[in-house]
């Protein structure tokens, strides 16, 4: 598999890293000239669900499935949006409100399908991924989504 | 047979991370499942709702369970 390779540091074009996911660079990386169209997805860690404050959130994944799911979506995406490019990275740890916890980047040459191939690719990675969060908040109480 | 349990999420809080079990040669998922919600009630709403899979392949119900199974249980998924 394709992978970024940013000041030395290889990131899957489809996994799961412990690593913070430096997107900005990530994305200034990639040259996709034919492409006229680059959508960058990036989630981020909310400072608050529900309106309790949150102090951070913990991700886990099934650690071989995961990576699997992430690629077939990527496959699937590809095919019907006619991607040119598409990755989606996810990241594992203790994330901290502002943090990215996943990034998703697709390039077509037009506009519509570089964000339907985005969105699709973030829906189907959160339904269909066994990634997990626990959520803890300021108050010192936590929960499973 | 004997099977090597995973659990994730929420299901940690309930049964721990791993967990060595026995079941009745000939068992298939949906009866370890009944087993567990039996063994720990208070996570049967959440068992209910949880895919398993087995080395790695996500296991239907029906699938047939053998001796040195790896079954990693998985609640609902709260990615992104």
């Amino acid at each position: 598999m394709h992978s970024f390779l940013h000041a030395g540091i290889t990131f899957p074009l489809c996994g799961l890293t412990r690593s913070p996911i430096p997107a900005g660079a990530l994305v200034d990386h990639l040259e996709h000239n034919e492409c006229g169209a680059q959508v960058a997805f990036m989630g981020r860690v909310r400072n608050q669900t529900a309106g309790r404050a949150v102090t951070w959130l913990e991700y886990e994944a099934q650690e071989v499935l995961a990576p699997q799911i992430m690629h077939e979506v990527i496959t699937e995406a590809t095919g019907k949006f006619q991607l040119h490019f598409a990755c989606c990275i996810h990241r594992l740890g203790r994330l901290y409100p502002g943090d990215c916890a996943v990034l998703v980047v697709t390039a077509t040459p037009h506009r519509k399908a570089a964000y339907g191939g985005n969105q699709y690719i973030i829906d189907e990675v959160k339904r269909r991924a066994p990634i997990w969060k626990k959520e803890s908040f300021v108050d010192g109480s936590e929960a499973w989504p | 047979m004997q099977l090597g349990l995973r659990f994730y999420g929420a299901l940690k809080d309930h049964l721990g991370e791993v967990k060595h079990i026995e079941l009745a040669d000939g068992s298939c998922v949906e009866d370890l499942r009944s087993m567990l919600v039996l063994e720990k009630p208070a996570a049967a709403p959440v068992l209910q709702v949880s895919a398993f899979a087995v080395d790695d392949r996500l296991a239907p119900a029906t699938t047939r369970l053998k001796h040195g199974d790896r079954v990693d249980v998985l609640p609902p998924f709260s990615g992104g």
